[in-house]
């Protein structure tokens, strides 16, 4: 069988032996020890929104910080124009935000094409990349995403952090999603030439609502 | 893994005159490794990662067999199947009945080195599966039929003229009429065409940048967006990768990820990092319903235990490509391998064998910028120079030049000689130049070849030897 065949041979040029390794690698993983986190990622939480947004802004993502929840229809319509066409995940459609005030257009979840732009909460942001965390689950397929010319996500700042492992902690502490991505930037692409091209095979614009209460 | 390396001499003599290939490679070097020198100058722990990274490996490949266990368990676990493949035949199989049983006639591919090592698509073709490389780099090269020729850029060797060409010939059947001159309509005929693949594929294959003991967890790594559309569309999803890409936990993939992207491009980190921990969840609202992890050993555990297992530590950022001599100058082509560069001139005669591959740890100046600027400092110079002994040792290299080597080291440790030959050529070189020049751009005998393509610069009239003497 392949899968004996491959150990055997990993097994027959390693030294020690097979419990003692086991052990070892049960300890290592048990641990689950944080390696160097850079200074970038340990700032306090009132210097982390500026961080977000200058290192979000150097890839090309813009940011728009709004004082309340119910700011974001507002803000979409500004950002994207009125008559988009915008699906809104689940976890911000429960939030039941007024969105009638807006001249937007709104497309349910279930086809994956016809809108023009995804409105999605995330799990975290994380400062030091500027990167916002998306997941899958129920009434979160993570495809749509990726499907809509532009993305907007909302992130309430008090779900931001400052490194990935903040992230991680917090995932961890539930089952994990089948799908998490961390998210910096639009899609793009640097295969042609070297050049940098956005809108590649994701949305061609990233738009994060940072709410500050 | 199909190797053809035997051409490397004459297939790098005619890509050192490919002038269009000459500006393609120009870009390369100068761009990325600016960028990577940027990043490194604007992170002060970049060399203490670099440090920790080092030691993950070396700690995964000293337990390997435990950690690839406990990754398999999780997976399992999580509703996902793991396959193991000792050769690249064994995982083709093995990839191949898993698209059968989803009764698969489209496959969406986002990009992995492993399927080029393992030559997958042909393997399914053959079958009649279509598959479909999503990256569009990878996508123009199977447009085509070309190999990659960078491990992160795999188009690099192309211009955007050819790239119009190409798409112009290919979509011209699915009613894109248009010949178009710019890059952003280029990418933006790409994403159309693609987009109806991702929505239509039975299955989706990917590649693992790294996979995670601790959870059973593939780590993936894109700018495009087109792996996280591939692994969450279709109904099943295949992740193909290498056994030495397992590390423990979370934490310490977070170092990883933190060293990848600044080292292959100088970005702080890729737009997308996907974290994929088994099947789609009961209730959720997409995914594949089928997992699959197929890992490939295909020589790597040879390696273990030997001089050459430090190269089991390498992530694929392909800085050391970039930033060296020899690939700068004569491209990803020549080398005749998927891997290329000083990683590829290791990694290769590793995988295959010194003989098929020979001349490729040859190709080196040792500047040593490959391990200088390397993210889990592999000692590529070190290991070139292992290769070059085997293939001395298995009397693999022409004859000329291990009876040169011979009498080079004859000469080399008798000092008495070597200093009245090193009088005699200078002397020799000097009445050449007739004082009148700095550089000799011709030599006589064999020397002759050094200055075919290059000058040599006229030796002063005395040794350093001498001189030092001189001075005492």
């Amino acid at each position: 069988m392949s899968r004996e065949r491959v150990l055997t041979d990993i097994r027959s040029r390693l030294a020690g032996d097979t419990k003692a390794r086991h052990d070892a690698a049960v300890a290592r993983i048990g641990a689950r020890r944080r390696n160097t986190v850079p200074e970038r990622a340990s700032r306090a939480a009132e210097a982390r929104v500026a961080q977000f947004e200058e290192m979000l802004a150097r890839v090309k993502g813009t940011t728009a910080r709004l004082a309340r929840l119910s700011d974001v229809p507002a803000a979409v319509q500004q950002y994207l124009g009125e008559g988009a066409r915008v699906c809104v995940d689940a976890e911000i459609d429960a939030l039941a935000l007024p969105w009638q005030d807006t001249r937007l257009t709104h497309v349910p979840w279930a086809p994956k094409t016809g809108f023009d732009c995804i409105v999605s909460g995330c799990v975290a942001g994380a400062a030091e990349t500027g990167t916002i965390a998306i997941s899958s689950g129920i009434d979160a397929p993570l495809s749509r995403a990726f499907l809509g010319e532009s993305h907007i996500v909302v992130l309430p700042s008090a779900r931001l952090f400052g490194g990935y492992e903040d992230i991680f902690d917090l995932v961890r502490q539930g089952d994990l999603p089948r799908h998490l991505t961390f998210v910096s930037g639009p899609s793009c692409t640097g295969d042609i030439e070297m050049i940098m091209e956005y809108g590649a095979h994701g949305p061609r614009a990233l738009h994060v609502l940072i709410i500050d209460s | 893994m199909d190797v053809d390396s035997r051409k490397f001499i004459e297939l790098s003599a005619t890509a050192v005159r490919n002038e269009s290939l000459k500006t393609s490679m120009g870009l390369l070097g100068a761009g990325l490794s600016m960028r990577r020198a940027q990043a490194k100058a604007g992170l002060a722990e970049f060399d203490a990662l670099r440090d920790e990274a080092r030691d993950i490996k070396n700690d995964v490949l000293a337990n390997l067999d435990a950690y690839l266990e406990a990754f398999e368990a999780q997976v399992t676990r999580q509703g996902g199947v793991v396959h193991w493949a000792s050769t690249d035949e064994e995982a083709r199989d093995a990839i191949l009945a898993i698209c059968r049983d989803a009764d698969a006639r489209t496959v969406t591919k986002s990009k992995s080195m492993v399927t080029e090592e393992i030559e997958l698509v042909p393997h399914l073709e053959a079958h009649g599966i279509t598959a479909v490389e999503t990256d569009l780099g990878e996508y123009i090269i199977q447009l085509r039929r070309e190999r990659p020729s960078h491990i992160i850029a795999p188009a690099i060797h192309l211009n955007k003229d050819e790239v119009s060409e190409t798409f112009f010939e290919h979509h011209r059947k699915l009613g894109y009429n248009e010949r178009l001159t710019e890059r952003a309509d280029l990418v933006g005929e790409a994403r159309h065409v693609l987009r109806d693949k991702f929505l239509g594929a039975d299955v989706g294959i990917s590649g693992a940048n790294f996979l995670i003991a601790e959870s059973g967890t593939v780590v993936l790594v894109t700018n495009e967006g087109n792996a996280e559309l591939t692994t969450s569309l279709p109904k099943t999803h295949i992740v193909v990768t290498g056994i030495e890409k397992v590390v423990p936990t979370f934490e310490d993939a977070a170092t990883f990820i933190r060293l990848l992207g600044r080292s292959a491009a100088g970005m702080e980190i890729s737009q997308y990092t996907s974290f994929i921990t088994g099947p789609a969840r009961e209730g959720d609202a997409d995914g594949p319903r089928n997992f699959h992890v197929v890992l490939v050993d295909n020589g790597r555990s040879r390696m273990i235990g030997t001089e050459f297992q430090d190269m089991l530590r390498c992530i694929r950022c392909s800085a050391c490509l970039n930033h060296c001599p020899v690939y700068l100058s004569v491209g990803g082509h020549a080398y005749g391998s998927v891997y290329n560069g000083p990683m590829g001139a290791v990694l290769t005669p590793g995988l295959s064998s010194i003989g098929d591959a020979g001349h490729l740890p040859n190709a080196s100046t040792f500047c040593g910028k490959c391990e200088e600027v390397c993210p889990v400092r592999i000692p590529l110079p070190r290991m070139m120079r292992a290769w070059r002994n085997r293939e001395s040792e298995a009397k693999l290299n022409p004859v000329g030049m291990r009876w040169g080597l011979r009498g080079w080291q004859w000469l080399a440790t008798h000092p008495r000689l070597y200093r009245l030959a090193t009088r005699l050529g200078i002397g020799v070189l000097r009445r050449i130049a007739r004082g009148d020049s700095s550089y000799l751009s011709h030599m006589p005998l064999a020397a002759g070849n050094w200055t075919r393509d290059r000058d040599f610069p006229t030796p002063s009239p005395t040794s350093f030897v001498a001189q030092w003497e001189d001075k005492l």
